[in-house]
């Protein structure tokens, strides 16, 4: 897991994206623990109030959930709700910039399409 | 835990002015960023809140209570100086045993443990320290007093990046043991950014802002493009500090982006990002 | 044990080495004293092994601050606590080394001809009066060590020079009226040292008694020195 500071998003939705990765690619599993905010605090050198914001918008729609007195827990369900947030917002977040750059450049569809095609497997 | 209120400080050395007028009130448990350049007034700020001088005019308050000559406010405060204050010819664990006689909470075994961790030997003698380790020494003297309050003036002086990442870790997991106030103050914010909950800015003996680091941040944005273009958007917008390459140009605004905004940015064919603390620091103190 | 006394105990950590090691060269010398003495076919005369606990307690009041007001001001020690925790380190220096030089005095005038300070001054000696106006004289010399260098501590560039000077260039215009005056000044000032000292009444407690105050006086000094001495850089 990495964060970017330099990514030009602020770091609590960062750590958020990096625990929702996580979870899709299954190292942490639905009812399964998850580190601690003092862990993610020390482990990446950020704040723990900065950690805690990260982690509550994943208690906040439902990834997460807290057990008093032992922690942080992923939800059953927590992966299916991940991709279908992911999935929403995949068109806005890749397609249309890709779109747009491709269009400065004069891509054609197709040939996007064909990059892609080309780029399976790799 | 006690809130720190600093209220109506102003402090002459000479004719020369280096704190004037300074007002704010640090609550207790968060870690701030006392940021400024050389010479901006952080460490006179620091040495007036642990009375070690005396302001020209205004008070400090710790708890409710001046810390003038106050044992009962100082003792819970541990304030790490960039000089060094300790006896040159002691030894590292003689100090730590001395310490512990002031800071009775002083936990010996974890000093110990940090020396390890960083491979300071504590058997050596404060003058034969260099540079680095003399900030690792300071800095586990700090840690290990277990105070209320720690103050770090430029704790990171002359580490290598592996101790600083070592210190930052330190740091954060001490503090999530024993939530504290803790404040560090620093010329190097790039390093430091993430660690800080608010920021302290001082720009020659002056409070430019104080205000959590993701709020300072939100409503903060860098826009860059062609010159005067810029300089069409900027104008009558609060904005400070830009960067000229070429004919680009960037500025960083200090505003939330409006609707009207992006806009007219998308009409100059101007870019907008998120400034990072340092560039930010930057404009606002150049 | 509250701030004060740890103070306290840090200054006379400072001391003690410094006291161990003056105490083996003052018994080496004693030693080679009392050797030369049996071996002499004259009688000798040795004394005032006192003069030299006068200096070094003098220097070690001069030690006692710099150094420790930092590292005590490390440990946000304030500087009421410093100044009584010190003030207490000194005097029980004086009185420690009072105790030891009277009992030194003693075993060396049971061996032959030693005369110490008092006897010198004085005509005679036993141990109260050797004790207490010891006792006071080092008190007096440590504290004034003291407050030398805080002096100098809270003065600064061209003061100091002129601090370290002037005792010399006052030498001038005291030798002047010392002359002018046709030695009338130069036996008021003895006679008044004469008087406070107790020495033609032959009474060392009126010694002693001046020295407890003259060292108070000089400790209320210090007192209004550190009261705002900062840090310095």
């Amino acid at each position: 897991m990495q964060l970017d500071f330099n990514d030009e998003r602020p770091i609590y939705l960062q750590l958020a994206e990096v625990i929702e990765d996580a979870i899709l690619r299954g190292i942490f599993q639905e009812e399964t623990q998850i580190i601690s905010t003092t862990e993610i605090s020390v482990k990446y050198k950020i704040n723990p109030a900065t950690a805690g914001k990260g982690v509550n918008i994943l208690v906040d729609e439902g990834v997460l959930y807290k057990k008093r007195g032992l922690g942080m827990f992923v939800s059953s369900g927590a992966k299916e709700r991940i991709l279908k947030k992911r999935r929403d917002s995949f068109r806005l977040r890749f397609i249309l910039p890709l779109m747009d750059e491709a269009s400065k450049l004069s891509i054609t569809k197709e040939e996007i399409i064909a990059m892609i095609e080309g780029s399976k497997g790799e | 835990m006690k809130p720190i209120e600093v209220k109506g400080i102003t402090k002459y050395y000479r004719e020369n002015k280096a704190l004037d007028n300074v007002t704010f009130t640090m609550e207790p448990g968060k870690i701030y960023g006392l940021l400024g350049r050389n010479g901006a007034g952080k460490t006179t700020l620091l040495n007036l809140i642990t009375n070690r001088i005396f302001p020209s005019s205004g008070e400090i308050r710790i708890g409710g209570e001046s810390v003038h000559e106050n044992d009962s406010a100082l003792g819970i405060i541990y304030y790490m100086t960039e000089k060094n204050l300790f006896p040159d010819s002691e030894r590292i664990k003689n100090i730590f045993k001395w310490t512990r006689q002031f800071y009775p909470a002083f936990d010996m075994d974890y000093a110990g443990g940090l020396s390890d961790k960083f491979g300071l030997d504590i058997k050596k003698k404060v003058k034969s320290l260099s540079t680095g380790y003399a900030s690792i020494f300071k800095a586990i003297t700090a840690l290990a007093s277990n105070s209320d309050i720690l103050l770090f003036d430029e704790p990171i002086l002359g580490l290598d990046a592996n101790h600083r990442d070592m210190f930052y870790k330190e740091l954060l997991a001490s503090y999530a043991d024993k939530p504290r106030t803790i404040i560090i103050s620093t010329h190097l914010i790039e390093e430091v950014a993430p660690v800080l909950e608010e920021v302290i800015i001082i720009k020659e003996g002056k409070l430019v802002i104080k205000q959590p680091v993701e709020k300072l941040l939100a409503h903060a944005y860098t826009v860059s493009g062609e010159a005067s273009k810029v300089d069409k958007y900027t104008q009558g917008k609060k904005h400070t500090g830009s960067e000229t390459i070429g004919s680009l140009k960037s500025a960083v605004v200090l505003e939330d982006i409006g609707l009207k905004d992006k806009a007219l940015a998308k009409e100059l064919g101007l870019k907008f990002s998120k400034t990072e603390l340092q560039k930010l620091f930057i404009s606002l103190t150049n | 044990m509250n701030t004060t006394l740890k103070v306290t105990k840090y200054q006379l950590y400072g001391f003690y080495k410094a006291v161990l090691v003056f105490y083996a060269i003052i018994f080496a010398v004693s030693l080679g004293a009392t050797a030369l003495s049996l071996k002499a076919s004259e009688r000798v005369t040795f004394g005032g092994l006192g003069t030299a606990t006068i200096i070094f307690i003098s220097i070690a009041g001069m030690d006692c601050f710099k150094t420790s007001f930092m590292f005590m001001t490390a440990n946000n020690v304030t500087r009421r606590r410093f100044y009584h925790g010190t003030l207490i380190a000194l005097v029980a220096l004086a009185a420690f080394m009072a105790l030891v030089d009277t009992a030194l005095n003693g075993i060396l005038s049971s061996m032959f001809r030693y005369e110490s300070l008092l006897e010198q001054l004085y005509g005679f000696s036993n141990y109260p009066a050797e004790y207490l106006w010891s006792f006071g004289l080092y008190a007096f010399a440590g504290c004034l060590g003291w407050l030398i260098t805080m002096v100098y501590y809270r003065i600064s560039g061209p003061l100091r020079i002129i601090v370290l000077v002037v005792p010399f260039i006052m030498g001038i215009p005291i030798g002047y009226m010392v002359r002018r005056t046709g030695g009338a000044l130069g036996r008021a000032v003895v006679g008044f040292l004469d008087g406070v000292m107790g020495i033609t009444a032959g009474n060392p407690y009126i010694g002693a008694f001046s020295f407890f105050v003259s060292a108070a006086v000089v400790l209320l000094f210090c007192f209004l020195l550190i009261r705002r001495a900062p840090i310095k850089d």
